[in-house]
């Protein structure tokens, strides 16, 4: 009988612990993940204002929805969802997705030289800071990660390839355009949801 | 030296009431700091929602609820 204050304190520890990483560090991880997407679509919105881009423009406007779906559906950012995602690509492969990125890239190409280099940096930040929410919510891709990324440092020195950056190279093999073509079809589907029911009450 | 110091680390012992009040503490502490914050994007949210329609009339939503968290509906 004696051992069962030890055996308590335990299970209250164990208990609390679960509950921090419930309620405390899956919303903080969501919340901060959206705050930094928000950091970037109003780094685009700053822009435009400044005349960088025109506000109607396709770029502009899928740009900045890509942002908002992704914001919304933050919380599918895992690993897990990743992994569907890609098979799902893989074995049936989405044309819609596919005509959203055709439809961005025709855009991006028809804006001028500086306002494209803008919509790539936010592009690639954007598909930068969806790879590290990826890596950092899975233990054993944050291992890999201390694997492989010293590996493709030393790759980059020793080949003198041109800068690429790391993340970049992460997103690419996590296929994070996925996540993000995911979350702006959800979207579509929830705003059109949302005015059938208004057309139809 | 080292040695000295294992052996002063391992002598401390701290009350368990102490350590359940201090983890209790920190995570009330924790919780109203999210509230507070979460009041504050509510108070903002509206305002540069107005502030940026005067701009861009078209303006899109990320259609997040008024406290920045995700809607309920959205949750899967």
């Amino acid at each position: 009988m004696s051992d069962i204050g030890p055996l308590l304190l335990t299970g209250l520890g164990l208990l609390s612990l679960w509950l921090v990483a419930y309620f405390g560090w899956r919303p903080y991880r969501i919340d901060k993940v959206r705050n930094e997407l928000f950091d970037l679509r109003n780094d685009l919105f700053l822009y435009a204002a400044e005349g960088g881009v025109v506000f109607d423009d396709p770029a502009y406007r899928i740009q900045r929805d890509r942002l908002n779906a992704l914001i919304r559906f933050a919380h599918i950012i895992t690993v897990t969802r990743a992994l569907i995602f890609m098979a799902a690509e893989r074995y049936r492969p989405n044309e819609r997705v596919q005509s959203i990125q055709q439809k961005y890239l025709v855009a991006v190409s028809n804006l001028s030289e500086s306002a494209q280099v803008k919509m790539r940096y936010i592009y690639d930040r954007t598909a930068t800071i969806l790879a590290w929410q990826l890596v950092s919510g899975s233990p054993l891709l944050l291992i890999a990660a201390a694997i492989y990324l010293p590996l493709v440092a030393a790759s980059k020195f020793l080949r003198r390839t041109p800068k690429e950056s790391t993340g970049l190279i992460v997103a690419r093999e996590l296929r994070v355009e996925l996540i993000e073509e995911q979350a702006m079809l959800a979207q579509t589907q929830q705003i059109d949801l949302e005015a059938f029911e208004l057309a139809h009450p | 030296m080292a040695q000295l110091g294992m052996s002063f680390v391992s002598s401390i012992r701290v009350p368990d009431a102490v350590l359940v009040l201090f983890g209790g503490s920190a995570g009330t502490l924790a919780f109203r700091e999210r509230n507070l914050r979460r009041k504050k994007i509510a108070d903002m949210s509206d305002y540069i929602h107005r502030l940026e329609t005067i701009i861009d009339a078209n303006r899109t939503s990320s259609g997040l609820t008024q406290h920045g968290t995700t809607r309920p509906e959205d949750k899967i």
